[in-house]
């Protein structure tokens, strides 16, 4: 508990700050850690700090995950579609090419997914194949 | 036998059709003894029951021979995170 804590702390603290300010900061805090006796639970608050980075870095972020290059242009009107569906317009985009999608597109954003991928398709086929 | 097979897997092909709505995801954080933290999920139920995307980064042909779908039950509903008992095998299920 204590650990998620003095992540919280140090997170808000070096939040925007440039790097040598950054480490500046990192240095007092192991020092405050250390007057505190509590310089062994270093290690989880890394952990903790490495959560809510990625909590908080990709909240406001549209991932787009395509199969190849090539369908991020012909499916670009079926995608913009979906992305007014999420409600993200408005957030910056991430396009990840990943070959393992077989084809099509996912998104996701503010926790939400939509998953129109060959691949998920073809899972959703075999599932169903295999279960009747 | 082989032939009503065969028919029986065409007649489901062919009348098998996509559909395709928005879905709450997370992102598993941490997995320990058989629970897994999971950042994310909003609008998680208590004993809800929730589907680990193992699919994730490995090819189609991989996850239809090397793995099973893996459920789990979410049991404690966090501000930011839910923490779910992973029904199945653990070891698919990775940060």
């Amino acid at each position: 508990m204590k650990a998620q804590e003095y992540a919280q702390a140090l997170y808000v603290a070096t939040r925007g700050k440039e790097e040598e300010e950054a480490e500046r900061i990192l240095q007092n805090f192991i020092r405050i850690l250390e007057m505190h006796g509590h310089k062994k639970i270093l290690t989880s608050v890394e952990r903790e700090l490495e959560k809510l980075v990625r909590r908080y870095g990709c909240q406001g972020e549209l991932h787009v995950r395509v199969a190849n290059e090539n369908d991020a242009d012909v499916l670009s009107s079926k995608i913009e579609r979906d992305i007014q569906t999420l409600g993200a317009d408005t957030l910056p985009r991430k396009v990840v090419v990943d070959e393992t999608l077989v084809g099509g597109y996912e998104l996701r954003a503010l926790g939400t997914r939509i998953d129109r991928t060959y691949k998920r398709s073809l899972l959703t086929l075999y599932n169903k194949l295999i279960t009747n | 036998m082989t032939t009503t097979i065969v028919e029986k897997l065409r007649k489901q092909i062919e009348s098998f059709e996509v559909t395709t709505t928005p879905e709450g995801v997370g992102t598993v954080v941490s997995v320990g003894d058989g629970v897994a933290e999971i950042d994310g999920l909003p609008n998680a139920l208590m004993a809800e029951m929730l589907e680990f995307d193992i699919s994730s980064d490995i090819s189609l042909s991989e996850t239809i021979q090397d793995t099973e779908r893996v459920f789990g039950m979410a049991l404690n509903l966090e501000e930011h995170s839910v923490r779910a008992v992973i029904l199945g095998d653990t070891r698919n299920v990775n940060e």
